[in-house]
């Protein structure tokens, strides 16, 4: 059960330097859960923090933050912050012990010595980082310094916890440590959260919803599941990762089933939402089938004669470049490159469930050009 | 190099014998470029602030004329200011000519420009994104600006060391506005340029003496300050 919103956004507008950054239709944040806005570099996701965190006010539109109307005076602004807390990119820390970073909200508030120490104490050790309690900031590693700035802004116990890619300076290891951590503390303290990010395992991991922000516009905005299974259009699913995105018309309705073509070839493939017109395919990479050439097509998949032109050895599993009439990415793991005598410009059939693949339709959004 | 260590011996037992009159100038100076300084330190500090910290039109031409004022020549200042205060100048109803007073205005107007300089430089090198990290955290504007302050200490001990460093040495806007009256607004470098020039080389030396000592102590805590919190 969710109550109502803690942030409502419509409008709003930003510019820096006379180019619009940002232009946000409409945006709710649900009470007790965390959203992921997800988008590639320059998308404009830090402006949006720093607009729902009330740290810099927009250009247009209005917002209203734990139930107020945002009025832009500086009081009520400096009121509602004092409900929120913010963690950036890198830690930030001030001079000064771990034990001072973790007071330091708690201390702009006025919050009684006694209380300071209790829920100090609290954080650090929900932190696991009590015994650094003394230690100077300036002596932590990355993943330490982070911990810190965490556990700081969960001291002043906010209503909204505003997370700006919060572990993009730590390694991959560190990462997906603290990453879990954090989910588990927003399960547990039931707080709303707003995490801006560029990586979806990270968006995967800690967002219930997850709205997608491209080019200063919330493209897409949905739980995080259904986001990243069904990208409403071409940019977005190029952007979640989609490798394949084939140029597909469906020809015409067959009772359930839908003709369509798809490279060149028909194939008839049971009705399913947005099989109309001319779309794309969105086939993951993962998806696609290799068998060797001449193999019969299994019933019911879509079957492609293709060439390999070039095999990429990116990470375990490879990543296999064909053409099959359109250009198309598959994975394999090295016995199927083994067992498939595969080399690049050998043949073989690729193939896909179209089960597996979601359509998008081929005009992009109003205002996008195709490319 | 006999006079030399003549005076320097001359210049000692002044020192340790607690001259009288040489202790009032001494006071008098340090009275006047502590003043000074603090006030410096009162205007400087915030528009250093808001230059390091905000963008805003004429923000580049600010920075410009402070960096230029950074080294405004004292006896200019000194021009000016006794303008000012001159009977007939516009302030001269204050009758503030030839009094300390006008010497720590005059001192005021050398020092902000330094402050102002080196806070704005301290500032800049923080972190940009500090300034929000704290409005995050839930500071007032107050908070974060005394925050930033205390985060840029050591750059501000620098601003200190310089001000107070340009106000205790500088003699042609003290002459100018102060007169070098006795008892009245004899500072150090007034008084070393009036006994030097009557042939007194001892005493002279030892107001210079005097006033390299000041210099070298306040720089020496100062800096003892800053390197201490620097290595924790």
């Amino acid at each position: 059960m969710t109550g109502a919103p803690v942030i409502e956004a419509s409008g709003l507008e930003m510019q820096y330097g006379g180019r619009r950054v940002l232009q946000l239709d409409a945006l709710a944040v649900p009470a007790g859960r965390t959203l992921a806005i997800l988008g590639p570099n320059g998308a404009g996701k830090s402006t949006l923090l720093r607009l729902l965190a009330l740290l810099e006010p927009p250009r247009a539109g209005s917002l209203a933050v734990l139930g107020e109307r945002v009025d832009g005076k500086e009081r009520q602004a400096l009121r509602l912050r004092r409900r929120v807390a913010t963690v950036f990119q890198s830690p930030l820390l001030t001079s000064g012990t771990v034990f001072d970073n973790v007071a330091r909200g708690l201390r702009f508030r006025g919050v009684e010595r006694a209380v300071v120490w209790e829920r100090v104490q609290l954080w650090l050790r929900r932190f696991g980082i009590v015994h650094l309690a003394q230690q100077g900031a300036g002596t932590l590693s990355g993943g330490e310094a982070q911990r810190v700035s965490l556990a700081r802004a969960f001291a002043v116990e906010p209503e909204i916890l505003f997370l700006d890619e919060p572990f993009a300076s730590l390694d991959q290891h560190g990462r997906e440590a603290l990453a879990l951590e954090l989910g588990q503390v927003l399960r547990e303290s039931r707080i709303a959260a707003v995490l801006v990010t560029h990586d979806r395992s990270e968006a995967l991991m800690l967002g219930d919803e997850v709205g997608i922000l491209m080019e200063g516009r919330l493209r897409q905005h949905g739980p995080v599941r259904d986001v990243l299974a069904h990208p409403a259009d071409a940019e977005v699913a190029r952007f979640l990762g989609v490798e394949n995105l084939l140029p597909a018309k469906a020809i015409r309705l067959n009772g359930d089933m839908v003709e369509l073509e798809v490279a060149g070839s028909r194939f008839d493939v049971p009705r399913a939402p947005g099989l109309d017109g001319e779309i794309w395919l969105c086939v993951r990479a993962e998806d696609v089938h290799l068998a060797a050439a001449g193999s019969a097509g299994e019933a019911g998949r879509l079957t492609f004669t293709a060439r390999v032109e070039r095999i990429v050895p990116f990470g375990v599993p490879y990543r296999v470049h064909l053409d099959a009439g359109v250009p198309v990415v598959a994975l394999a793991a090295e016995r199927t490159l083994r067992r498939l005598d595969m080399r690049e410009g050998s043949g073989l059939v690729a193939s896909f469930d179209p089960a597996r693949a979601h359509a998008v339709p081929r005009t992009l959004p109003a205002g996008r050009a195709e490319g | 190099m006999d006079l030399l260590l003549q005076g320097l011996a001359h210049a000692f037992a002044l020192i340790f014998q607690g001259d009288a009159q040489v202790m009032e100038i001494m006071w008098l100076s340090l009275r006047c470029s502590g003043l000074a300084t603090v006030l410096a330190v009162l205007v400087g500090t915030p528009i250093g602030l808001s230059l390091g910290m905000s963008r805003f039109v004429g923000r580049r031409l600010l920075l410009g004329v402070m960096n230029a004022g950074m080294g405004l020549p004292p006896v200019a200042v000194g021009l000016v200011v006794s303008l000012f205060l001159w009977r007939s100048g516009p302030l001269g109803f204050l009758e503030l000519m030839y009094t300390p007073t006008a010497i720590v205005i005059a001192q005021v107007i050398i020092a902000t420009p330094v402050v102002v300089g080196l806070t704005t430089a301290a500032i800049q090198q923080l972190d940009p994104r500090l300034h929000l990290q704290l409005l995050g955290l839930g500071a007032s504007r107050r908070q974060a600006a005394l925050a930033l302050i205390w985060e840029a200490k050591y750059g501000m001990i620098a601003a200190v060391m310089a001000a107070f460093g340009a106000v205790i040495s500088e003699v042609g806007a003290s002459m100018m506005v102060g007169g070098n009256l006795l008892h009245q607004t004899r500072v150090l470098t007034t008084a070393t340029v009036l006994e030097a020039g009557k042939g007194n080389f001892d005493i002279a030396l030892a107001l210079s003496v005097i006033l390299i000592g000041l210099t070298f102590v306040v720089a020496m805590a100062l800096t003892l300050l800053q390197q201490r919190g620097q290595r924790r």
